[in-house]
């Protein structure tokens, strides 16, 4: 029901290839037409949109993954970006944003929707800043002032182009923060964002 | 004499042996995880006991001089007083099983004592009658052992069964109570406006359900009030609010009037700006609480504002500036609005930010 309505929304500024509603369908129809972008639900019929992202890596197939999520339970959404999504939006998003959000997956940008800011900026709160960490493996633990700036303009409701207006900076530069947390997200292993997941429930 | 003492130590004997099996195959407490006390218990316990006899075994082979009259008791005792310790070290709050049981082998512990100034009793006398008791009831133990322990499994089994189907009907009464409810009322009503609004009341009631962060979702929060908040905007205004909060806090006076400021502003982005979205977002910061209410409709202009507007004078400002917080309104025409509110934290209200 959801997936027509969506589909119905896109429009023509975006070709749907392929529809799945469970896990072996969805790594059965990216793998068979390896699409610029797979917009993935977090909870499948099946399992997580984490096991998706898993199957399509371990078979090698090039694609970006776009999360998009009734749930808000925020380890969900958590776990899906950190197994690979290169974003998330929720699935009360306008037609309009969604089809640019899934325009600056397919260009590799991150999108992050107003919530899932909120969720890395909870996440990585009372940590030391960037500023503060001198060994250069531990840089993935911490958030620069810059990048938190963009993460609160974003949660905020301000698109990149609005943020980039606000910060007078370029929307490349906004582009480049917001890849930068994405990749902190993904590939940090500060204990303290693990354990946030599995401690906390919100909303 | 004699007689009275091996009698006395004989029941002493079995009683002892009695409680020690008694608690090695009953559960250990009213709500006993069985899995996860009991079997490395019974596994210790057993262990202790075989070191102990080995012991008294091993210094009476050995002729080291202590006569069986004093060794026995002392064993008796020795297990009286572990019992007993072992009973109150885990958990202290005793229910009134445990304390019987710890009256028990306070008793035990007594009669042992008992027998030990009795004293001059023969060690055969004791010997036999408490390897004879050792050897039925081990029997006994063997027989009906494995038949407990089913019975106990059941138990635990039942137990499971039960609480799964009690959260399941809890499960239902809600649904039953919410969603069915709206599902009924959206198919008899044809107002788009009134189905919008009912399926993001319904959503909102449910999300908080689902996902209720603390225990109590009455709690007066931040984050509690800013949904509440936005909930009550939506309902009013036919818009949606999203909102964002990063960290959370128990309210004060001061978050109170945030909060309320927070309303007004929100209540005005609905009434004017024509936007169909707004968005809030609120930090805990180091030292205050930080929130925005943004939208991206009609926007006006700020040095225009009459003093009159009561709105954003009284209800925004003077709120604000009662409780030494900052307002900080942004708008241009044609390009929205945004209201940035601050106040600070004073010392006794500062919760875990996470």
């Amino acid at each position: 029901m959801f997936r027509s309505g969506v589909r119905s929304e896109l429009g023509d500024r975006v070709t749907v290839v392929a529809e799945a509603d469970d896990i072996a369908d969805a790594v059965a129809v990216i793998e068979q037409w390896s699409p610029d972008v797979v917009l993935l639900d977090v909870h499948l019929p099946s399992g997580t949109g984490r096991e998706v992202i898993e199957a399509i890596d371990a078979a090698g197939v090039d694609t970006r993954f776009l999360a998009l999520s009734v749930s808000d339970a925020a380890e969900d959404v958590i776990d899906v970006v950190r197994a690979g999504a290169r974003g998330y939006v929720t699935k009360s998003i306008s037609a309009d944003d969604l089809v640019n959000a899934i325009i600056r997956v397919s260009e590799g940008d991150a999108v992050f929707s107003p919530r899932l800011a909120g969720f890395v900026l909870d996440a990585f709160a009372g940590g030391p800043t960037a500023a503060e960490i001198e060994d250069a493996d531990d840089d993935l633990d911490a958030l620069t002032n810059r990048e938190k700036e963009v993460l609160r303009h974003l949660a905020r409701g301000y698109t990149y182009k609005e943020i980039a207006q606000q910060l007078t900076i370029s929307v490349k530069t906004v582009e480049t923060h917001a890849s930068a947390v994405l990749r902190k997200l993904q590939l940090s292993n500060r204990h303290e964002l693990s354990r946030w997941a599995a401690a906390r429930r919100i909303w | 004499m004699v007689r009275i003492a091996a009698i006395v130590l004989g029941i002493t004997g079995t009683g002892a042996v009695l409680y020690a099996l008694g608690w090695l195959l009953l559960p250990s407490g009213p709500t006993p995880e069985p899995e996860a006390s009991v079997a490395p218990e019974v596994r210790r316990g057993v262990g202790l006991g075989l070191i102990v006899l080995g012991v008294v075994l091993s210094q009476n082979a050995l002729g080291l001089g202590l006569p069986p009259e004093v060794v026995w008791p002392v064993v008796v005792v020795g297990i009286g007083v572990g019992v007993v310790v072992w009973q109150v070290k885990p958990q202290l709050e005793a229910t009134r099983s445990e304390a019987f049981r710890i009256a028990a082998g306070i008793i035990v512990v007594g009669a042992g004592i008992t027998a030990l100034i009795a004293g001059n009793l023969s060690f055969e006398v004791v010997r036999s009658s408490f390897l004879a008791t050792t050897l039925v009831l081990g029997g006994v133990a063997l027989i009906v052992g494995p038949w407990i322990a089913v019975l106990m499994r059941e138990r635990t089994e039942e137990r499971r069964r039960r609480l799964h189907a009690d959260a399941r009907a809890d499960m239902a009464a809600h649904l039953h109570d919410s969603v069915l409810q709206t599902f009924a009322l959206i198919q008899r009503t044809d107002d788009p406006k009134v189905i919008a609004q009912l399926a993001r009341q319904q959503e909102r009631e449910l999300r908080r359900w689902l996902y209720a962060d603390s225990d109590d979702p009455a709690a007066t929060t931040l984050k509690n009030a800013v949904d509440r908040i936005a909930g009550v905007v939506e309902d009013r205004f036919d818009v949606s609010v999203e909102t964002v909060v990063v960290g959370d806090i128990a309210l004060d006076t001061s978050l109170e009037a945030l909060m309320g400021a927070m309303g007004e502003a929100a209540t005005n982005a609905a009434k004017w700006s024509g936007c169909e979205q707004i968005s809030v977002f609120a930090e805990v910061e180091d030292d205050g609480i930080r929130a925005f209410v943004r939208d991206t409709g009609a926007g006006f202009d700020t040095d225009a504002v009459a003093e009159d507007r009561l709105g954003v004078r009284e209800s925004i400002v003077g709120r604000m500036e009662r409780v030494g917080g900052i307002v900080e309104i942004r708008s241009a025409l044609g390009d929205g609005t945004e209201v940035e509110l601050f106040v600070p934290l004073v010392g006794a209200s500062r919760r875990d930010t996470v």
